[in-house]
């Protein structure tokens, strides 16, 4: 088991991959590698969850609906841009921002307004 | 000034909160000519509740009808909507509001068209006695709202938290921010302050809400020396997937089981529903059905993940495969929440596993009809406030609340702002406040922010969930005081001021924790069921003596509830003691 949180992850379910996550802003990047323990059926964004709440929470992210809706959590895993939530954790992967420009921190764009 | 404040801005109506509510206010404060700044803890049209509504927009059928051109029935009218809600609501709601709230709705939606949204369906949901619910997806009306807001050159602030309103002994002032890229405090000065944040759902383990709706208009209020009002009643929505992760949460489910006969069962393989309503089984109302489940599991008798089974076994596989083609658009192929669900159960052989949800806030801040909280100069709206749902919201009427009562907050807002001056905050409050942000800026002993809000959702999952009773809840109020008492050293592990997410975390904790707090103490001085409450050592409804709204302010860390009677203005208000769940037959005249 591993620490018992909302979600109980068994040992014998999941198996552990290892994700890279390029940190930092502009012009600071660092690549920091977490093991994950992932479920059958666990998103990207439930892996960054996991990095947060159980490994390492200076880790900036954005998400709000969760459901594939708002674009919050758009990142680029493995080279491809995607919503983190709508996206399955298959295997070992690499976590970037979606863009580099107006990038906050981590993963943390500022999101071009909506509107204009 | 030596105040850890490092930007400020002055405006007339300060709205906090951009989506269906926030937006409609602002729009309409901007309208009446006073200057706006709108604020939200996440992006615009990219957070909050609003985007994520199906889209059902309720209007009485009649105006649906001659209004909207759609298959309404000429049958309906303003004053039956609203006796559908006041029902709906088990007689809490406040009939005066709920007039309105009928009455205003037409306008408010023919306003969207106006703008340019489009009506997508009309459907008949449950509860109404007519179809009401025009549709209108959630994601198109938060854009457009987006759209509009910015079009009318309203000043819209990102990514900003609002820690504590500012107030002195003539009303609110303003409030002070967090802004989230920078880690800056902001000063917002304003006349007027308009509370559009929605509920408090993410106080509870399993829900559908997004992240930002962590209660924190409610608790703001409620530290500011407003009133909470009908906090025993959060809403639980029946059979949202409790697995695989990826879905936890989602609705989806619940829609299937409107839409086809599925049966919900326990570990034995029972059709436990025929215990609670066995003439609707898995079709009662949405109260009821969460009930029941938890009453499921908490016998033991539940699932493997701890929720109960949703099972399709029954149904021919020819009749799920052309279920996927007549399924309504956002449900069609049996997609939901981003996913194919074939991906994840490639047979229906299997059942679901599900649970209730935490889904919507029933209660919240105490408003009147111009959405005053009684603090001076500060108003409130959408979900979050009281009186408009009673103990349960009928469905669709989400999204007309933010419409009908934005506008009337931004309407009320900006004539308050209008005959009202900026005054000077308070030195000694401007750090009082700031020193809750800098104290998680600073070493702490204690707990972590992550294991607090695990905490603080283990004590609302195990004993203030769908079932309650005196016991748990006495034992819940010991856990919050403990909690409450780690508040102020609570421990990150980043002191990185781009940002923070631990900061943000750190500050909505002594959120939920105000509002759960909220929550337990509503809900034991509630001694019966009614709407969305469920007391299993009270298992019945008793209008003799529980037809009033309890109404709660906190001082100087004491609590007090006092009872308001519910007035009888249109409907008459039923008598006697009834089981849970039976509205039974009630002399319903119109006065």
């Amino acid at each position: 088991m591993v620490r018992k949180g909302i979600r109980i992850v068994s040992q014998d379910k999941a198996r552990i991959i290892t994700v890279q996550v390029r940190r930092g802003t502009d012009g600071e990047n660092q690549l920091a590698a977490y093991k994950v323990p992932v479920e059958p059926g666990q998103s990207v964004l439930g892996v960054l969850q996991y990095i947060y709440d159980y490994l390492d929470s200076t880790l900036a992210f954005s998400c709000s609906c969760r459901i594939g809706l708002c674009s919050a959590c758009l990142v680029r895993v493995n080279g491809k841009v995607v919503r983190a939530c709508t996206t399955l954790a298959e295997g070992d992967m690499l976590i970037e921002p979606y863009s580099d420009d107006a990038r906050i921190r981590d993963l943390v764009v500022q999101l071009p307004p909506l509107g204009k | 000034m030596g105040l850890p404040i490092e930007e400020e801005i002055c405006c007339d109506v300060l709205v906090i909160g951009t989506e269906g509510t926030g937006a409609r206010a602002s729009i309409e404060a901007a309208g009446r000519g006073v200057d706006v700044l709108a604020v939200t803890k996440g992006f615009l049209a990219r957070s909050g509740a609003t985007l994520t509504a199906d889209g059902e927009i309720d209007v009485d059928s009649r105006s649906a009808r001659e209004i909207f051109g759609v298959e309404g029935s000429p049958d309906d009218s303003p004053e039956q909507f609203a006796r559908d809600m006041i029902e709906e609501g088990d007689y809490l709601a406040d009939q005066g509001l709920v007039a309105i709230h009928a009455e205003e709705a037409p306008a408010r939606v023919k306003e969207l068209l106006d703008w340019g949204a489009s009506l997508e369906g009309f459907i008949h949901a449950p509860g109404h006695t007519y179809p009401r619910g025009l549709w209108i997806p959630g994601l198109k009306l938060a854009r457009l709202l987006a759209r509009r807001l910015r079009s009318v050159g309203i000043s819209v602030l990102e990514n900003a938290m609002v820690v504590d309103l500012l107030r002195d002994a003539e009303g609110v002032l303003g409030a002070v921010a967090l802004h989230l890229p920078t880690g800056r405090l902001l000063l917002l000065r304003s006349r007027a302050v308009v509370l559009a944040t929605g509920g408090a759902m993410r106080v509870f383990p399993l829900t559908t809400a997004p992240e930002e709706l962590t209660g924190d208009g409610l608790a703001m209020a409620l530290r500011c020396g407003a009133a909470l009002q009908d906090m025993e009643f959060p809403m639980f929505l029946p059979y949202t997937f409790l697995t695989p992760p990826a879905l936890r949460g989602v609705i989806f489910p619940y829609d299937v089981s409107t839409l086809l006969e599925v049966h919900a069962l326990n570990r034995r393989g029972e059709r436990y529903m025929a215990h609670w309503d066995p003439q609707r089984l898995e079709k009662t109302t949405r109260d009821i059905n969460s009930v029941a489940a938890a009453m499921e599991i908490r016998a033991g008798r539940g699932s493997q993940a701890g929720g109960t089974y949703l099972s399709f076994k029954h149904l021919p596989p020819n009749l799920l495969e052309f279920s996927a083609e007549w399924f309504p658009g956002n449900l069609r192929n049996w997609r939901a929440a981003g996913f194919r669900l074939r991906d994840f159960f490639p047979s229906l052989e299997r059942a679901w596993e599900v649970a209730p949800a935490c889904h919507f806030w029933n209660g919240g801040i105490r408003i009147d009809e111009r959405c005053r909280t009684g603090v001076p100069g500060l108003f409130a709206a959408g979900e979050g406030t009281a009186g408009i749902h009673g103990a349960n919201r009928l469905a669709g009427n989400a999204l007309t609340m933010t419409q009908v009562w934005g506008k009337r907050a931004g309407f009320f807002a900006a004539a308050f702002a209008k005959s009202n001056k900026l005054r000077d905050p308070r030195r000694a409050q401007v750090e009082e406040v700031a020193r809750k942000v800098l104290r998680l800026r600073s070493p702490a002993p204690g707990p972590t922010v992550v294991e607090v809000r695990q905490e603080i959702r283990r004590i609302a999952g195990e004993m203030v969930g769908i079932v309650r009773e005196e016991e748990s809840l006495s034992q819940a109020l010991a856990a919050i005081s403990d909690l409450r008492d780690q508040l102020p050293r609570q421990r990150v592990q980043s002191q990185d001021p781009r940002f923070n997410r631990e900061w943000v975390e750190g500050l909505q904790n002594e959120n939920m924790l105000d509002v759960l707090e909220a929550v337990v103490r509503a809900s034991l001085a509630r001694p019966e069921s009614r709407g969305a409450l469920y007391r299993v050592d009270y298992p019945f409804t008793d209008d003799d003596h529980w037809l009033c709204n309890l109404v709660l302010q906190r001082h100087d860390a004491e609590w007090t509830i006092r009872e308001e009677p519910v007035q009888e203005l249109h409907i008459s208000l039923p008598q006697g003691k009834r089981a849970y769940g039976q509205k039974g037959d009630k002399d319903r005249i119109p006065r």
